[in-house]
């Protein structure tokens, strides 16, 4: 599904070269669970950037089903982050002003075309995810866990291959973060895939790998005995 | 597709505020300029006709000096290196008298006609059928003519109040009927003397004298018919057209020594060329700092908004916009408040500008509104727009600049 071959990325500050990704490896299986963790500062969001084409590695290749991810003009990373991934973020990054709904409707917005059966698609989430009584509701009026499972229904709006989560459960109580993560489960168990920046045991004993970031190294900790 | 044209008219309603400011902003400078472009060329046209010799750049005056101006003397003129085309005026020389019915009344008056070659006024004459007219002109057609601005000015400004007559404007009078009778004055008459039935074809500042225009070949016709067949091939003056201004003196210089007057916009008083300079440079440097000021406004109201929408962009960017797609909504957005904005300030400014005139009336000074026409309107808001679309450029950079990424 997803295939990370030799990534390193550096930055040059004040003419000094910063390494943050040293030669990073890994595949990801459909229906797996990658759970990556690491100190604050050790590349867990910029390994998610270059996975999701925001940012070009310095070297090395992304494959996403085979194809290797081309930077040229922005079109095929930015087709491929609308189409095939979903993202979760510990902040949420909802827009505040607009209803849970029309946030919810933005990546279809962005892949040009909503149809029927788009909107029939946001509807069954919604009802998933609990939230058709908040579905004209505007964000900024909602829950925390309202905020994150509304994030989780837009990650899931285009039907995506994987999910990329950093961090989603931070900012929630553990009640509200068991029901992010079982749903998290239950998307790698319906044979997609799932890579999530996380800190949480639960998250771990469901992973299928485990991969610690630190300077820009990566090691598996555990790999799942199946 | 459908969906990405409502995320850019969605782009297009948000930051209100700035977009209100760059609007007004625009509209402010579309109005100042478009204000100042009209009154700097009302102002010159007032100079022009009052004070130049209305030869226009480029032309050079001639007439007759110790050297008669016939058809030798043209046929020399053309040969001269440098010169592009000469275009010989010829006076009528015999006694006429104009009949023109204006207001109900029939005022009849003496005259001379100027006759002038079509190439010279063509520019002037209204419509392709008064074009042709001139060009074919043949006894027994209706003559085509010309009014030299300087009689409208004078009938308005010394006999249409004395006479209680209302004022002439040039739409009103072109198409209008007159005779003019070849032959005959008030003090003097020739056997055979014809009146011929005339029309007017438009208006024109070429030709600075108190006369009527009317086809070169006309004025030969008529002189060659009541005086002596000479009388044809006598010219009062010739324009001749150089090849470029830089040729200008030469040539008249060459002229004035074969015997001819040579006059070109050269001989225009120094002070009034002086003073039409200052102007320019004066509105020119208002126009500027108007046009400075509003570009760095709109430069600086587009950053604002783009640093607060900065957190919108990057979440565009991460669910799959691309950049080409973040880049279009902004100058789309940018572009149609501008051209709006300057739409809009070019409008309020004709209106005012419309009533200003009709109460604001000084001896001699005209406002022209020729630059704030309906081609004009759009032009001005293209402009507007293009400013627009310049002025947010930078905040685009800097929009791609930042951190479009999952950094929370």
């Amino acid at each position: 599904m997803l295939k990370l071959q030799n990534i390193k990325k550096y930055y040059k500050i004040a003419g000094l070269r910063k390494v943050i990704l040293d030669d990073i490896s890994f595949n990801l299986e459909k229906g797996e669970i990658i759970s990556l963790t690491g100190k604050s500062g050790s590349g867990k969001t910029t390994l998610l950037n270059v996975i999701s084409g925001l940012t070009r590695p310095s070297s090395g290749s992304v494959f996403l089903e085979g194809r290797k991810i081309k930077y040229f003009l922005d079109i095929m990373p930015s087709r491929m982050r609308n189409r095939k991934f979903g993202f979760v973020f510990q902040s949420f990054r909802l827009l505040p002003g607009e209803t849970a709904w029309s946030n919810i409707l933005l990546p279809a917005r962005i892949s040009g075309l909503i149809t029927r059966k788009t909107l029939e698609r946001a509807e069954e989430i919604l009802e998933k995810l609990g939230l058709t009584e908040y579905k004209n509701t505007r964000t900024l009026l909602l829950s925390g866990g309202q905020k994150q499972r509304t994030a989780l229904a837009r990650a899931l709006i285009n039907d995506p291959d994987i999910i990329l989560a950093d961090e989603p459960t931070a900012n929630l109580d553990s009640e509200t973060a068991e029901e992010i993560h079982s749903f998290l489960v239950d998307f790698a168990r319906a044979g997609k895939s799932v890579l999530v920046v996380t800190h949480n045991e639960y998250m771990f004993s469901h992973s299928d790998k485990i991969y610690s970031l630190a300077d820009g190294n990566i090691k598996e900790m555990r790999k799942k005995v199946k | 597709m459908t969906e990405k044209i409502y995320l850019i008219i969605k782009e297009c309603f948000s930051g209100r505020f700035v977009s209100i400011v760059v609007f007004i902003v625009t509209a402010a400078a579309a109005f100042s300029i478009g204000s100042f472009v009209i009154i700097v060329q009302s102002v010159e046209n007032s100079v022009i006709r009052k004070f130049e010799s209305a030869i226009p750049p480029g032309e050079i005056k001639v007439s007759r000096n110790t050297k008669e101006l016939n058809g030798k003397s043209l046929a020399w003129l053309s040969g001269i290196k440098g010169v592009k085309a000469v275009y010989p005026l010829s006076a009528s020389q015999i006694p006429m008298q104009a009949v023109i019915s204006i207001f109900g009344l029939n005022y009849r008056t003496d005259l001379v006609c100027i006759g002038a070659p079509a190439e010279f006024v063509r520019a002037d004459i209204e419509g392709a059928e008064n074009r042709s007219d001139w060009l074919n002109w043949k006894p027994g057609m209706e003559l085509p003519v010309l009014i030299p601005g300087i009689l409208i000015e004078a009938y308005n400004n010394s006999m249409a109040e004395p006479n209680g007559l209302p004022e002439i404007k040039p739409d009103m009078a072109v198409g209008r009927e007159l005779r003019i009778i070849f032959g005959k004055s008030s003090v003097k008459e020739i056997d055979g003397y014809s009146p011929e039935l005339s029309r007017v074809a438009g208006f024109t500042d070429k030709i600075k004298s108190i006369c009527l225009v009317i086809p070169l070949q006309a004025v030969k016709f008529y002189n060659n018919k009541f005086k002596d067949k000479t009388a044809g091939d006598s010219y009062i003056s010739a324009y001749v057209l150089v090849e470029s201004h830089k040729m200008l003196l030469g040539v008249a210089e060459k002229i004035e020594k074969a015997g001819l007057t040579a006059q070109t916009d050269k001989t225009l008083s120094e002070e009034m060329l002086s003073f039409k300079r200052k102007l320019e440079s004066v509105f020119f440097l208002m126009t500027f700092i108007v046009f400075i000021l509003a570009l760095f406004s709109v430069i600086f109201s587009t950053m604002i908004a783009a640093l607060h929408r900065m957190d919108y962009y990057r979440l565009l960017r991460v669910l799959g916009a691309s950049r080409i797609f973040i880049t279009i909504s902004l100058l789309f957005k940018y572009s149609l408040i501008g051209f709006a904005g300057s739409f809009a300030g070019f409008i309020i400014m004709r209106s005012l500008l419309g009533i200003f005139i009709s109460s604001l009336k000084i001896q001699g000074f005209e406002i022209l509104m020729g630059n704030a026409g309906s081609a004009d309107v759009w032009k001005a808001a293209g402009a507007g727009g293009l400013i627009s679309f310049l002025a947010a450029l930078p905040a685009l950079f800097m929009v791609h600049s930042g951190k479009m990424n999952l950094d929370q």
